[in-house]
This record gives C-alpha cells, structure tokens and sequence, in this order.
C-alpha cells in the first residue's frame, strides 16, 4: 500500500484530501464519494481508490464492488468528447451500425476505446430512450437526431474545429 | 423477561429454544437437516439463497427463510414437504445453471466414482470426478437431499481464466455459484475485505478490487475463504487432491495461541491440515497452520537417521538406536555433571520438556538445564504474568483493547478476527508502542488511536484503565517489569505474545534462559552438551562433545557428534501451553520417519542406558508422573529494569529452530512480498534462454476446459511421424515424461500438433509453456503404426483428449477410400474440440454430450457406448477406433464386441515414462485363451480392444493416484534447484 500511495504526487493527495473533507458529511456513503471523484477525475484512476481506501480504511475491494456495480463509474479515462452511439433496436435497423462503422473508421478506436490524444471517446449503448428520431448519437449530453452518414461527418467536422479552437485559445 | 423456556413446534416436534435462536438454529440443536448454501455460522443471517425456506404455518407470510427468521413462542413451522422441495428444486436448478452439473444428475455417479480414476486433477472442473472438492460438497449433498435427477437449464460454462499465481490456493471462479460465504468471511469474521462482489446482474463475479492477485491485496491468505467455500472454487495449491483420510484432532504448534485443527493422513502421510470448528478458535487458523504444515512436515529436507561423526568420515548415518545410545552414555559419562549443559526448545511438549528437565536433574545431576529463549522477554514477570487473568475467549467483549508492542498482523495474524470483534461489541482498540514502526495497513483499520510513547508513559497510559471494567492486553514485545506490574495491577486480561508456541510450558519446567549456559560454554565451563534445538554454530564449535535432537539439518547439527532425529508436532502427542495459559492437545496425526522418535522417549531411552530409568512409557504417564513430583527449581529473577524482549521480525515463522519459509517456498514468496514489494518477485523470474535451443513452442492455447493444443517445431517427428505415433515430452529437466499421440504434423513448416489435457502435476506443468519457449526435450515417433487400408465403412470415436488423438487415423483412413463415421463425445459441448475439422474431413459426425447439449445425449460414464449403439443401429461398420478415458474406451469396446467388428484401441493414457522401463503401462490381454502381459508403450499403444483385460487395468490406474497427490504437496520443493541437488544430504548432514 505504502508503495502504490508513494506514487502519488503531493498535489493529487492534496485534490484527494480535499475531496475526502468534502464528503466528511456524507461518511458512510460510497457512491458519493466515488462520484466525487469521478467528477474530479472524469474517471476513478486506480491510485485514487487505493488512496482513499487506505485513508478512509475501507477495504479497496469494498469501494470497487460499488463502483462496478454502478454503470456510471469509469475505470478508464474518458476523452473530452464522449461519443455515446445508439444500437438499441430502433436505431440498430436505421442503420447505426454503418454510423458506428464509421465513427470507429474516422476516429481510429474501437467502441469503448480513447483515442490518443484523449480528445474522443467512443461508446456504444443499447437504446437510449429517443427512439423516435434514431438513429442517435450522443456527444457531451448533447444529442443528434435522425442521422445519415452525412450528418455525422459534418457535427465531427464541427467538434474537432471546436476542440482545437478551445486549445488555441489555451495557449 | 420470564424464565420460562420459550417453544416452537417443528414438523410436528415441540422444541425448546433461547432468546435470539433463528429458526434454522433451533432446527440444528433438535437434528431437523434444513439445507443451506449460503449461511455461515456465527455471521449475520444473509438470506441469499433462499433454500432454507420453510413454511410458517398460519403466517401471512408463510415461507421464510430459516436462516433469518427468528424463532417465536408457538410459532408452528413445516421443513419439508412436497411444495417446498419443489420450490427449492427449483431454486437449485437455477444456481446449478452457471455450475457443472451433468455429473451431479448422472444415473452412473455411483459405478463412475468406483471405476474412474480416482480423481483427474485437471485444471478446470468440469463435473464432480474432476472435481477438488467433492468429498467436501455441500452441492452434491443438497442435490441428493431434494432428489433432483434432471436438469431443466442448460448448463452455460462461463469460461473466465483460472487464477493460480498467487500462494497458497487458486481459484476457479467457473464454479461460482455466488453464496457469497467467502466475501462475508473475509470481510465481517476476519475484517480484512480482500475480496467482494464486483459488477452486477449477470456479470456478478468475486473479486479483489481492481481485479488484482490477491499477493497484491490486503489478503492475509489466512484460507477462511478455501474452507467455507461450498463448492470448488477456492483450492489449496498444495493439498487440493489430499484425500481426507483418518482425521485427527489435533492442535497447531506453530504460534502459542496453538488453534485447533483436524490432521487429516493417507497410509500415514500428513496430507491437509483445517482449522477445527469446534475448538475455540471456531474454525479459524492462519496463513502458517492452514497452508504450511504439510509441506513443511513432510519436506524431504527432515533428519530421518540417527548419525554419528567419525574421525574418517564425519557424519554418517547409523540406524541401530542401541548402538548409538552406548556412545552417548560413554560420552557423557566423561565428564562431570557440572561440565554438562542441557537445553529444551521452545517447541518441546510439556511432557517432554518434563522429561528432560528429570534427565538434567536425576540423570546428569546437572544444574545446568535452560530453556531457549532466544531474548524472547518471557523471563521478564514470568511469575507475576502466570498469575493474571489470561483468557482469548474475553479479547471480544473488551471495552478496551491495549495492544502493545504488538505487530499481531505479522507474529499471531488470527488475533485479527479480536480486534474487529471488540470494535464490533463497540469497545475501543488502543495501540501502544514504544517503537518507531507503524502499525500495518489492516491492523490499524481496527485501532482507534495510536500512541508512541516512552516505556514510562507507557506504563502511564496503562493506569490510566485503573477503573475500566474489561480491559484485555495483546502484549508484545519488548516490556519490562514495570509494563507487567502497571498491567497486573490494573487486573487486566492479558495475552502475551510469545516467539514459539510452547515457550510458556517449557518455561514453566524450565524456568532459565539458555543465557548462563551459552556464557559456560563460551568460557569451557561447560564441555558437553545435550540440546533439542540448534544454537548458535560459532558457541557450539566451543564444545567437546555435543548432541542435537532436531527435526531438519542445519550448519549446528553438521557440528554434532550425535543427531538423533525427532518429532514434530504433527507427529507427537502431548500438551502445549498457549498464551492463555491452556493446555492444548497434541494427537499424532500422521507417521514420523521410521528411525526418529518422540522427543521424550528418546529422553527415557537414554536414562535407561545411563543406568538411571526414567521408565516413561507414554505421554499420559509423563504427565501423571508429573503430579506427583516437585521439580526443584532456583528461583530466577524476573526483575528486569529494562525494556527486553526478541525482534520477532527476525524471527518470525519458526519452528525447533528451522524457519518455516525455508521449508515452504510459497511463505518465502509472500515474505519477500510483503517486505520488497511486487519488483522483488519479478526479478527472480527471469531465467536465461540458450539460443540454440531446440523443441522451440510455436503455440500452446487452452482450446477447451483443460484441454491444450501445443505446437512444436521439430523437423525429425514432423517428417517420420504415423498415424498412431506418440511423442514423449519433457517440459524441464526435472519433469515427468508425458507420452502425447501426435495429432498431425507438417513437413514443410517443420513442425508437429499435440492435444492434451490436464490433468495432473506435470501436464499443469507444460500447460503453462509459451510460444517461445522451449521443451527440454522430446522424443519420438514412438510406437507402433496403426496399418490403414480401406475397409470400408470405419467408426472413430475419441473422448476428452482421444478427440484430437483420433485425427491422423480419421485423416490416413479417408486418404484410403474409407466412409469415416466419427463420434465425438463430451460431458458438455464446451468440451469438444476440433469440431469444424472433422466436419471438413469425415462422412459423417455424431456427437454425444452427457447433458445432451450436443447431439445424443448419454450417461456421462455410458456416452461413448450409447453414440457407438446409435451408429450400429444404423450403420454396418467394418473397423472401429476408439481413444479416450479407460471407461470410455472399455465400453466401447464391449459395444462393437457384440457385432465382432474388427477394433482397435490406443492406450498412451496409461503410460508413464514411455519406455518399457517403469512397467506402468503394464497391462493383460488374452491371446488364445492365455493371459499374458503387454507394455502399452513398447508393444503398442494401440491393442485389439476385444482382448484387453479392462476391469484390471481400470482398477489398477487408482494405485497411482497416492503418488501424484504426494507429487502435489512438495512439488514446489522438487521446482527448486536446490532440494535436487540435495538428495543425497543425509550423508552430507
Ligand atoms: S485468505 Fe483470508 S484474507 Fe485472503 S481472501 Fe480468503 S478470507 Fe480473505
Ligand atoms: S467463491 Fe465459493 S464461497 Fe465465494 S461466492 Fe463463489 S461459491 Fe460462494
Ligand atoms: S494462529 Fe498460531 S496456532 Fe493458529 S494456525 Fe496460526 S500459527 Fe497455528
Ligand atoms: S441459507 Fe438461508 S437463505 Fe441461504
Ligand atoms: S457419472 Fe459423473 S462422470 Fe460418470
């Protein structure tokens, strides 16, 4: 345990302190404090758990039977744009398997991987309740109706112009 | 509340029951059997499984599950009827889809546990006669309780990777049938949490977090999970084939809380060693008495031979006992009584730590007799602390829990399960320590504060519990007199924790440190000596003569002038006296090496020869002979000013002396582990690869359960190779030989195909090779060719590992013009294999699975027979070939000897080195009416089928099997360099 903590940088245990004062409150409650550290991390990254575990003096395999219970939890880091694609059966026969082809063509990943530069992320769902303009896909919340191949291109075309703005903007 | 005895009615019977009973308790203590699957005995009710329901009669709710519902004043319950074993048929039916079942239903399951070999010990169960657990089954005990005879779900085998790298046990999570019993033991009995429940839904498995080995975890590999698991998931590495023979209750003589255990022996052999649930410590024990005492007891390294030093050759072995007795009494009668010096181990029984202590006093006359301390701080208020309150069974109910000085986690692990009870009972856990360490990850999940502190304040904090009620004392080391006083004068429980688990006893008959002894040695005071355990080789050097009774060789006993070999504590009987000052039971459970003896015979035996008999006959004569003599002791003093006590980091895990991870790989593993961290381990790995090294492994892949496809490049087989060939393979140098039939070869690309299946040590060993490895050797084409012409219509039929054997013949027999029936058959259809090849191949493929979810469906044990019936009902056949298990192909054969179709059999199954040597393939067949003997591997492998003597050879292959769980045990000591150079140490000792 002390090695695995030993890898972590001041400044994480300094993140991960903060959020363990933040949940000080809600002791006792797993699922809040695993959330509160996927918000933070986007995911729960391994050294985190084990952090918390051993700070909270929880068994690890403990915090991880909750958090794989729960489909919200990631174990891995997600890309800044999580592309969610519908399969569930309305949009499997509109074709959203083409999409998915497509996207995983565009993108270089497979379903369920990151790409390299941690800018996409490609998921793909069993239906996502919207059925009525499938075939979907979901970006960051926001979601795309009614799609053709076409249409796909261009809102990639869109969120990559706009990712590399915002990276400009940063630099 | 009244003192009336409150009642219940079950199944008609009036039961009497206290306050807080659930109902399946009260059903216990009358003997009314209601079955369970996922309750454990002193945890809080699950109700999980819900086989335990029973019907409340005249309750809303009338079933309930047994194992929560607490038993009330006249409440009127039905066990079993014909509704609720039809609902927990039902159940069962249900958890028995995700576990091999087609065993647990077969209408042969008697005649198979009989005739199969006794156990294959494959890798991955498949059904019970593969099966680690099955003598232990709590499944197989429920399906014959509710009588289910079929199955109404198909099996689905999950097919997720064996876990087997980690030490002491593996896992096979295939058989999980998610009770949950092993995660609630760990985390609420033992309070460790190594392992939970991950995922959910379908996807539900057990696990550690983040999926690691458990080396990496928090896991104490303390086997509560491997003993309360009801099925056979979790395993001992080791001991998972010991046959459970001839239990022993015994006690453990590794720590001084000496838990009680079953020994459990084969033809007098130690074979598994369980925690026993009736003694006090209900089942629970720790990573050493659970997981180390076989290997460690039986190791090959042990003195088996009395030896004596020579002035030609040194040591050598002398087997007649007289003899050697004569040289020592001549020896010892040299010198006078004060120039002799006596000294007991730490692990000696009472018994013979009384025995010696008489030989020192009546025999010898000799003042000079110690115990072996080693610094443990026992001297240090010896007295004071024997007249304290010491009881384990009061750690749980303390309001406070003084641990001091204490790393319970690394010395006395089982105290764990105390200090979460006591938090549990809401008391309060209080380390402190006079030492700069902390305390490790687990130990301090359970301690409410931590104090580092001087000895003084120490002993003030102590006092300040002066008006507590229930205050108990883990006591470790060091301590000094003031520490004892402040806690006798608190009236505190206290648990001392020594170094040696009888130090306590011996002490109390021999109450002085080796100190003074060693010190006479060192300035010649003292010439001879007698000592049951090794000392320091630089002060032995000093002596004139010395003589050592020891269980394993070291650098001292090579300096003897006699080694007598003894003991150990699972071969004695006796007593030993624990922390908490009781006696526990030793019961020899097992056989100790032909020449040595107890420890106090050996003690009779000599006085006898020095002309002053002790007589001891038995250990219960020692003790009664105790009662009625004083043993003249001068009083020691156990005023020590200092802290003092042993670094038990130092000295952790021994026993008489020998460390216990030098004996047990495993434990060598774990500590390096536990010190170093993971990189310590990977670094031993790496082994160098020569170059040129032949029998390079192109691949070798599970394809089914158990069953491996290896590859190999070898341009000789692959050129010369025939139908019915097999090839012998050696995985290292120190390997087995296993004789593999040769699948197919291919000339050009050089290499060969071999199919086998594990199912015991060496073929577990080469399952694990890789591509890029390679063989240390392998030999072939052995054998004779099997002669293919074209006959016409043939029938191959292969089972299990015979289905890749059958291949070259199906493909030589369709090259000649044959119509080529294959039968394929399989307990389940995971289990066949090279499917779509024979499919390409053959006429026709006929399947039959023994659950029928392929194909026909036949008895496990009769499917071969009833896939053979199926195709002559229809087919004439002219020539039949027949490879798989002894049953397999014995039934058969008997099947196509009714219609004297020409058929042929092969037996590399039954071989053992391949070479006509080992005679273990030895079989009879009947050529014109004469028996006469056969050698599979030289005359065959493949024999007419119809002249075999099946029942022999059947009957004789369970012979072997002792031998191979033997191989198990001390297979780790056979993969280290070390112990086979080693064989001949007895001479060298
Ligand atoms: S061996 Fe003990 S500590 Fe390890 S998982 Fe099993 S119960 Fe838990
Ligand atoms: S491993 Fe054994 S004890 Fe644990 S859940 Fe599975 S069957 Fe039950
Ligand atoms: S705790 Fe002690 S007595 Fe119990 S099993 Fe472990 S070593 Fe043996
Ligand atoms: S034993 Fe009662 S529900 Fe499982
Ligand atoms: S009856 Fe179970 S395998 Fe034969």
């Amino acid at each position: 345990m002390t090695e695995i903590v030993g890898k972590i940088s001041d400044v994480e245990i300094q993140d991960l302190d903060e959020i363990l004062e933040k949940h000080k409150e809600g002791k006792g409650n797993n699922v809040t404090l695993l959330q509160l550290i996927q918000n933070h991390y986007g995911y729960l990254p391994d050294y985190a758990l084990k952090y918390v575990s051993s700070k909270l003096k929880i068994p690890l395999a403990e915090l991880y039977g909750v958090a794989t219970f729960y489909a919200q939890f990631s174990f891995t880091e997600k890309g800044k744009y999580v592309v969610t694609c519908c399969d569930g059966t309305a949009c499997h026969v509109k074709g959203a398997p083409l999409l998915i082809e497509y996207l995983e063509d565009q993108l270089k990943i497979k379903s369920g991987e990151t790409t390299d530069d941690k800018l996409f992320t490609l998921e793909t769902v069993a239906c996502l309740g919207c059925c009525a303009i499938s075939p979907v896909i979901v970006i960051n919340d926001v979601y795309y109706g009614n799609l053709t191949l076409n249409k796909v291109k261009k809102i990639l075309k869109k969120v990559r112009k706009k990712a590399s703005e915002s990276t400009e903007a940063k630099e | 509340m009244s003192s009336e005895k409150s009642t219940m009615i079950i199944d008609g019977k009036e039961i009497e029951f206290s306050e807080g009973d659930t109902v399946l308790d009260v059903a216990k203590k009358a003997g009314i059997y209601i079955p369970t699957l996922c309750h454990v005995e002193g945890l809080t009710p699950y109700g999980g499984c819900r086989l335990c329901t029973v019907k409340v009669l005249g309750d809303r709710k009338p079933f309930q599950t047994a194992c929560s519902s607490p038993a009330r004043q006249g409440m009127e319950i039905v066990t079993k009827d014909d509704e609720l074993q039809e609902m927990r048929r039902e159940l069962m039916q249900m958890i028995l889809s995700e576990h091999p079942n087609a065993c647990l239903v077969c209408a042969h399951k008697d005649t198979c546990e009989k005739l199969q070999d006794s156990r294959d010990k494959a890798g991955r169960v498949f059904g019970c006669f593969t099966c680690p657990n099955k003598e232990i089954c709590e499944i197989r005990d429920i399906v014959d309780y509710l009588e289910i005879e079929e199955m109404t779900y198909d099996f689905e085998y999950k097919n997720l990777p064996l876990e087997r790298n980690d030490p002491f046990f593996e896992r096979d999570y295939n058989l999980c049938i998610l009770c949950g019993k092993c995660v609630r033991i760990c985390n609420e009995l033992r309070g460790i949490g190594a392992i939970n429940f991950m995922n959910r839904g379908h996807d539900t498995t057990i696990s550690t977090g983040g999926d690691l080995p458990h080396i990496n975890t928090d896991c104490q590999f303390c086997g509560a999970c491997v003993d309360i698991c009801p099925t056979g998931v979790l395993t001992p590495k080791n001991t998972k084939w010991a046959i459970r023979d001839n239990p022993v209750k015994t006690s453990c003589g590794y720590c001084n809380i000496g838990c009680g255990f079953t020994f459990y022996s084969m033809k007098g052999e130690l074979m598994e060693t369980v925690p026993d649930k009736e003694e006090f410590n209900q089942g629970q024990g720790c990573v050493l008495g659970r997981f180390c005492t076989v290997e460690f007891n039986n190791s090959r390294d042990r003195i088996k031979t009395p030896h004596i030093k020579t002035d030609k050759h040194g040591l050598v072995p002398e087997s007649d006992w007289d003899k050697i007795l004569e040289i020592v009494k001549k020896e010892l009668k040299k010198y006078k009584p004060n120039e002799i010096g006596v000294l007991a181990s730490p692990d000696l029984t009472n018994e013979s730590a009384y025995a010696l202590k008489r030989f020192a006093d009546v025999v010898l006359k000799t003042k000079n007799i110690g115990t072996i301390t080693n610094g443990d701080a026992i001297p240090c208020g010896f007295k004071k602390l024997n007249t304290t309150t010491r009881d384990l069974g009061k750690l749980q109910n303390s309001e406070v829990l003084l641990v001091i000085n204490a790393n319970i986690q690394d010395t006395h692990p089982v105290l764990l399960i105390d200090l979460k009870k006591v938090k549990d009972n809401g008391g309060q856990v209080i380390a402190l320590s006079s030492q700069n360490t902390d305390l490790p990850d687990v130990t301090s999940r359970w301690v409410d504060e931590t104090y580092k502190l001087s000895p003084d304040k120490i002993v003030a904090k102590i006092k300040q519990f002066n008006n507590t009620e229930n205050v108990s004392i883990l006591l470790g080391q060091p301590y000094s007199t003031a520490i004892v006083d402040a806690i006798v004068s608190i009236g505190a429980n206290v648990i001392p924790l020594r170094s040696r688990a009888n130090l306590e006893g011996v002490y109390k008959i021999i109450p002085e440190p080796e100190t003074n002894i060693l010190n006479k040695i060192q300035n010649g005071e003292i010439k001879a000596l007698y000592t049951t355990e090794r000392i320091n080789p630089e002060i032995a050097k000093k002596l004139e003569f010395l003589l050592l009774q020891d269980i394993f060789p070291s650098n001292t006993s090579r300096l003897a002038d006699v080694v007598l070999p003894t003991t150990t504590f699972a071969e004695s009987s006796g007593t030993l006296t624990n922390a908490a000052l009781s006696k526990r039971k030793l019961n020899a459970a097992c056989k100790a090496p032909v020449l040595s003896k107890p420890d106090w015979k050996i003690i009779s035996d000599l006085s006898t020869v020095m002309g002053t008999a002790l007589s001891y006959s038995s250990v219960d004569n020692i003790a009664k002979s105790a009662e009625n003599v004083e043993l003249k002791n001068s009083d020691s003093n156990e005023n020590i000013a200092g802290m003092t006590g042993i670094d038990f980091n130092a000295n952790l895990y021994t026993y008489r002396g020998e460390s216990i991870s030098q004996q047990v790989t495993e434990l060598e593993r774990l500590k390096i582990y536990r010190k170093h961290g993971p990189s310590a381990l990977t670094e031993e790995k790496k082994e160098e690869k020569d170059e040129n090294a032949r029998f390079k492994v192109v691949e070798c892949v599970e394809i089914v359960p158990n069953m491996f496809k290896l590859v190999v490049e070898d341009p000789l087989i692959a050129k010369k190779a025939k139908p019915g060939n097999f090839a012998i393979i050696m995985t290292t140098e120190k390997s087995e030989r296993i004789p593999i039939t040769i699948s197919d070869w291919n000339p050009t690309e050089n290499t060969i195909t071999l199919y086998f299946q594990e199912r015991g040590y060496s073929t577990k060993e080469l399952s694990q090779v890789n591509a890029g490895d390679h063989l240390f050797s392998l030999v072939g084409p052995l054998g004779n060719d099997i002669e293919i012409k074209n006959w016409g219509t043939v029938l191959l039929g292969g089972g299990c590992y015979g289905q890749g054997a059958i291949y070259p013949v199906a493909k030589a027999a369709k090259e000649q013009g044959n119509k080529v029936i294959i039968l394929l058959e399989g307990r389940n259809k995971a289990l066949i294999y090279l499917r779509d090849e024979f499919e390409k191949l053959a006429d026709e493929v006929i399947y039959v699975t023994a659950d029928g979810s392929l194909g026909f469906k036949g008895t496990a044990c009769g499917k071969a027979a009833t896939g053979v019936q199926e195709v002559l009902k229809t087919q004439k056949i002219d020539w039949a070939f027949f490879v798989g298990c002894k049953v397999m192909m014995a039934e058969s054969c008997e099947a196509t000897e009714q219609d004297s179709i020409p058929t042929v059999v092969s037996l590399n199954t039954i071989m053992l080195d391949g070479t006509g040597m080992c005679g273990a393939c030895r079989l009879s067949v009947k050529i014109d009416g004469k028996t006469v003997t056969r050698f599979a591997c030289v005359d065959g492998p493949a024999f007419n089928g119809h002249i075999i003597d099946w029942e022999e050879l059947i009957n004789r292959a369970n012979l072997l099997d002792l031998q191979e769980t033997e191989v198990y045990q001390s297979h780790v000591c056979r993969a280290l360099s070390k112990h086979n150079a080693e064989s001949h140490k007895e001479e060298e000792l």
